[in-house]
């Protein structure tokens, strides 16, 4: 499907240094905000915290349940449906630490008190939750996503180039950066869930990326007469229906859950959010340029002839 | 735990794995993984795995059957791996999943699996293309965009297993 007209051609490659200036200071916001934050914002899945599982003796709601507990501020909480529907059972999970565990389940009790009648819930066990991803499995995670860089810039560098290589990485951390950047200024918190989001925009990006390598590739095979610079730029220009469908499309799912998931899923949805556009963006405006910058500074052996 | 859930969650991690490894064929395995899922949790009263989770692993698995057929839509498509790429997938990801353990532990089981089964399959691939004369080859480029397209959907399953064995691990 041809979105956009055949023969169009935007000067990207020329709007690059642009784009370069935008990205670092969006990286320098990022770093001085997890800076400024003292590291990212770890919540109950990293950090632990209590539990308490409160029975209702009438059908209620997340969204009943939040209200008195916001006045005795918990900090941040999760607050969960319980096995089934009908038990009207809830857990409130919080990050406050065990040497309080006494005094916590009184206050939520008292809290829930305010806003249920007496005997409307009972509170039936209150505990403290270790992280669900301790410290020992976060350095595993950290070597894993090293490891993964390192096949990533392997696999593309046999299959294409090592500068190929190379701008797929930068455009893959800049793209992590950036979302844990927005979450670090908005003093979201970081869950396993997030993890999960930043990793599918890791692969998300790196599709793109490829789709567009793909084609330089092929391009610089056939067309001769052309300098790098016209390649690349015609390469994005011919990929760009592809990739505004892929990503309008994700956006408009993406967009759907944020809008209208509710509050359970909303903070997923908006790192998906920030690291699609950053991953598009990024495969246009960093991994391809980064090709030519590489070429500027070392050209590659296999000179092209004219 | 009673021996008879003990057996169901052996099962049900079982699929799971199995979901990951059949991705080395080019088969849908994130939507495995989910079905499998959505099964566990109904089946143990969505306590351990939310409603939060489930809509979480049916994005990224619609994802990456999407990009993943998008990558592949360009390119000749082949289905089916040969005899001798099943038996080379097999014993590369018992290999890569007893080399990589040690390392990563449970993601590293899960990650070793993958990529020595997916090497395991490619090698016998590669040189059995290259043994075929030039008409018959699928040729370069839809080879290479098969295999990201594996190595991508690969990563997103994993990605997939590895938040579904954490919530239930917790």
């Amino acid at each position: 499907m041809e979105f956009i007209k055949h023969g169009i051609d935007f000067n990207f490659v020329g709007k690059m240094k642009i784009a370069f200036f935008i990205s670092l200071a969006l990286i320098v916001i990022s770093i001085l905000s997890l800076i400024i934050h003292k590291g990212p914002n770890l919540g109950i899945d990293f950090a632990g915290g209590t539990l308490v599982q409160i029975k209702f003796h009438e059908p209620t709601t997340v969204s009943n349940i939040r209200s008195p507990l916001k006045k005795i501020n918990l900090g941040n909480s999760v607050i969960q449906q319980f096995g089934y529907t009908v038990n009207n059972e809830f857990l409130v999970k919080t990050e406050k630490s065990s040497a309080e565990l006494k005094g916590l389940s009184d206050m939520i009790e008292e809290a829930l008190a305010t806003a249920y009648p007496e005997g409307a819930f009972e509170i039936r066990r209150v505990e403290v939750v270790g992280p669900k991803v301790g410290a020992d499995l976060r350095q595993k995670g950290m070597l894993a996503m090293l490891y993964a860089m390192i096949g990533i810039l392997i696999y593309i560098t046999w299959r294409f180039e090592f500068r190929y290589a190379v701008g797929a990485i930068i455009a893959l951390t800049h793209d992590v950066i950036i979302t844990i950047g927005i979450f670090s200024l908005l003093d979201k918190e970081f869950t396993l869930p997030i993890i999960a989001a930043l990793l599918t925009i890791i692969g998300y990006s790196l599709n793109d990326t490829i789709v567009v390598y793909d084609r330089v590739r092929e391009n610089s095979k056939s067309i001769k007469r052309q300098g790098l610079e016209q390649i690349v730029n015609s390469s994005i220009n011919q990929t760009l229906s592809r990739t505004i469908l892929t990503s309008g499309t994700t956006l408009l799912v993406v967009g759907a859950l944020f809008f209208l998931g509710g509050a359970v899923i909303h903070d997923f949805a908006f790192a998906l959010l920030v690291g699609i556009i950053t991953g598009t963006y990024s495969s246009i405006f960093i991994a391809s340029p980064t090709i030519l910058a590489w070429e500027s500074i070392k050209p590659s052996r296999k000179k092209r002839k004219r | 735990m009673s021996p008879f859930e003990i057996a169901w969650l052996t099962i049900f991690i079982l699929i799971l794995f199995a979901g990951v490894f059949s991705i080395i064929f080019s088969l849908p395995g994130t939507i495995l993984i989910v079905a499998d899922v959505i099964i566990y949790s109904w089946v143990t009263g969505f306590e351990k795995i939310g409603f939060k989770i489930i809509i979480i692993l049916v994005f990224i698995s619609l994802l990456a059957e999407t990009l993943d057929f998008l990558l592949g839509a360009s390119g000749a498509r082949r289905f089916g791996p040969s005899k001798k790429g099943v038996i080379a997938s097999l014993i590369g990801g018992i290999t890569g999943a007893v080399a990589l353990t040690p390392f990563l532990m449970g993601p590293g089981t899960i990650i070793g699996m993958f990529l020595g089964g997916f090497a395991g399959t490619f090698f016998v691939e590669y040189f059995n293309e290259k043994n075929l004369r030039p008409a018959f080859r699928t040729g370069y480029r839809s080879l290479l965009l098969r295999e990201s397209g594996v190595l991508l959907k690969g990563f997103f399953a994993i990605v997939m297993t590895i938040i579904t064995l954490s919530s239930i691990y917790s």
